[in-house]
């Protein structure tokens, strides 16, 4: 008899635990380990996006530098901002994704 | 009929496991500790659920289970290395079929114990695995500490499930295993997820360590009384009110005195003379004579290489007569006597070798969840741990004390490849790869906040590769950035 109690105590609890398990998500994913790996996620994204626009600036510094005086000359009658995302456009379209986007 | 309970409740399982096949783990974890093909009758006993669960368990993770964030550990290595010397020196036993025989479970265990981390790659998993743990010699301890309170016990007269005196179902071993996994049990009370803390789990807790104290009270294990001694120590380096600890602790067993019965007494007064009992009185012998083996086989005799030994002592032999006690020493000579030590059992069966291999496994797990332990505690106390993992330090430190327990409990019986124990082995070496993949994701959190606190933001690297002048704010080459561009 007492064998019976103990048996069905422990074989009750353990079928609740195995259906407690069977339906529940961090099962076979970590939630801490899942959280940590989404926000490596984001922090990369982030960083790439900055990475992306402190290259267009220093891009465009460089090639406002090299542009004959008389085409500085004109251009610089227009707006500076304008100048600078031609240049970035033109620099991307011809240069393929930056060496950056290999980065870890 | 409990046969068919069994069945169904493995079906259940083997069911439920098409869905998770991680459970197919734990089912062999359950079927490996209870047995109970041994204690039903019928279908049960002729089907072999054990295989069954078995290759469920691997086929299941091959097949079905994710892989990821698989590592190999050093402890793994270890338990790899004494599974092959361990079939080396089976090939070479000095007693060839009993060598085999051991043999058969013993590759099991530790296959199994090399497996299991693989698959505990979630907190749940750790738990589960845990749970199933202390549910299954829950059970155990359930029926023995029921039958000891309503009087029934006494040195071999307590009835198991099973009643072969093998396993788990050796007295001294379900009292060690029983006092090892008390912390693990009281860890549920604050960490459990799959039961969560609430007055009846903690009621359940202290019921079920209540049971397992009175595991070596009612089978008269002197071991166990050990190994409860050993648990108080122990108890005293993670209690903040020591003082309270020391007079409660005494103040209890004191009070337990009374209810002992007298055959308890005399067993346990055999601690401080082993002269006087034949199993004391043989172990101090089994072991000089293990020391001169080694000397002579230094890689071992195989399993069950005690059976080579024999030897004459003297122990004292009580007659009575009438009113008169009369107490004579008189020489023994026993042959084939067991180690009666796990340290003696391996030294003896693998030799030095596997002796510093097993001690190696030990200790390495010791300190692993030490340096576990006081890492997420450190974390703890400088306000750096996220609440979800408040319970790593905690299991740590209930699997370090269950190695601890388990190693007093192994000084004074063979139990060096005991099942359980491989399976905290293997609960220990998921636990310690589950921090390392915290630790370096933390790692890598650390490194991309450096680099996005830097005055540049961290873009000064991807400068001095462009082959611009550096700023004077590009990164040392040393820094971790430096070496991750």
């Amino acid at each position: 008899m007492i064998d019976y109690i103990a048996l069905s105590i422990g074989h009750f609890l353990l079928a609740i635990a195995l259906l407690r398990l069977v339906m529940r998500d961090g099962l076979d994913v970590d939630p801490l380990l899942a959280r940590f790996k989404a926000s490596e996620g984001e922090r990369r994204k982030a960083t790439k996006a900055e990475g992306r626009a402190a290259r267009r600036r220093a891009q465009s510094q460089s090639q406002t530098q090299s542009q004959s005086p008389a085409k500085a000359q004109a251009s610089s009658q227009a707006p500076i901002e304008a100048t600078e995302g031609a240049a970035v456009e033109a620099a991307e379209g011809a240069a393929g994704p930056m060496p950056e986007e290999r980065l870890p | 009929m409990m046969g068919l309970i069994f069945l169904a409740f493995i079906g259940f399982a083997l069911l439920l496991g098409v869905r998770r096949p991680f459970l197919w783990v734990l089912l062999y974890v359950y079927i490996d500790i209870l047995a109970p093909q041994r204690i039903g009758f019928g279908l049960i006993e002729s089907l072999q659920i054990s295989m069954i669960a078995f290759l469920a368990a691997f086929g299941g993770y091959i097949v079905l289970d994710k892989k990821e964030h698989i590592s190999f550990s050093w402890r793994q290595g270890l338990l790899l290395a004494l599974l092959g010397y361990c079939f080396w020196t089976t090939g070479n036993a000095d007693f060839p079929a009993s060598a085999e025989t051991k043999w058969e479970w013993v590759w099991k265990a530790l296959l199994f114990a090399i497996f299991l981390p693989f698959t505990l790659t979630t907190r749940a998993r750790l738990e589960a695995l845990a749970l199933t743990l202390v549910l299954t010699i829950g059970m155990i301890v359930i029926s023995t500490g029921m039958k000891v309170t309503l009087g029934g016990g006494g040195y071999g007269n307590l009835v198991f499930f099973v009643d072969d005196n093998s396993g788990i179902y050796e007295s001294s071993t379900l009292a060690t295993v029983a006092i090892a996994l008390t912390p693990l049990i009281w860890w549920f009370t604050r960490f459990g997820t799959i039961y969560k803390p609430h007055w009846t789990v903690s009621l359940f807790a202290v019921a079920l360590i209540f049971a397992c104290l009175l595991i070596p009270i009612g089978t008269e294990a002197r071991t166990g009384l050990l190994c409860i001694a050993a648990l108080g120590v122990l108890m005293l380096r993670y209690t903040s009110k020591r003082l309270a600890f020391i007079v409660g602790a005494a103040s209890l067993g004191l009070a337990a005195l009374p209810f002992l019965p007298q055959s308890y007494y005399d067993r346990m007064a055999t601690i401080a003379e082993p002269g006087g009992d034949e199993s004391a009185s043989t172990r101090v012998a089994v072991w000089k004579w293990t020391l001169d083996y080694v000397s002579q086989n230094p890689f071992g005799g195989g399993f069950d290489s005690y059976k080579g030994n024999s030897f004459t002592y003297e122990m004292p032999v009580t007659e009575e007569s009438g009113n008169t006690t009369t107490i004579e020493r008189r020489k023994v000579t026993d042959k084939a006597r067991a180690f009666h030590s796990s340290v003696f059992e391996v030294l003896g069966e693998q030799g030095w070798p596997g002796l510093i291999i097993w001690l190696s496994l030990h200790g390495l797990g010791l300190l692993q969840m030490e340096r576990i332990g006081a890492r997420w505690r450190k974390r703890e106390k400088a306000g750096d741990l996220a609440e979800d993992e408040a319970w790593i330090a905690p299991m740590a430190t209930a699997l370090q004390l269950a190695s601890l327990i388990y190693l007093v409990g192994a000084l004074f019986q063979g139990i060096a490849y005991q099942p359980v124990m491989l399976m905290i082995i293997g609960l220990q070496i998921g636990l310690n790869s589950y921090c390392q993949r915290i630790d370096s994701a933390r790692a890598r959190q650390a490194l991309d906040e450096r680099r996005e606190n830097r005055p540049n933001g961290g873009r000064g690297g991807a400068k001095a590769r462009s082959g611009k002048a550096a700023s004077p704010s590009s990164p040392d080459p040393s820094s971790p950035d430096a070496v991750t561009a």
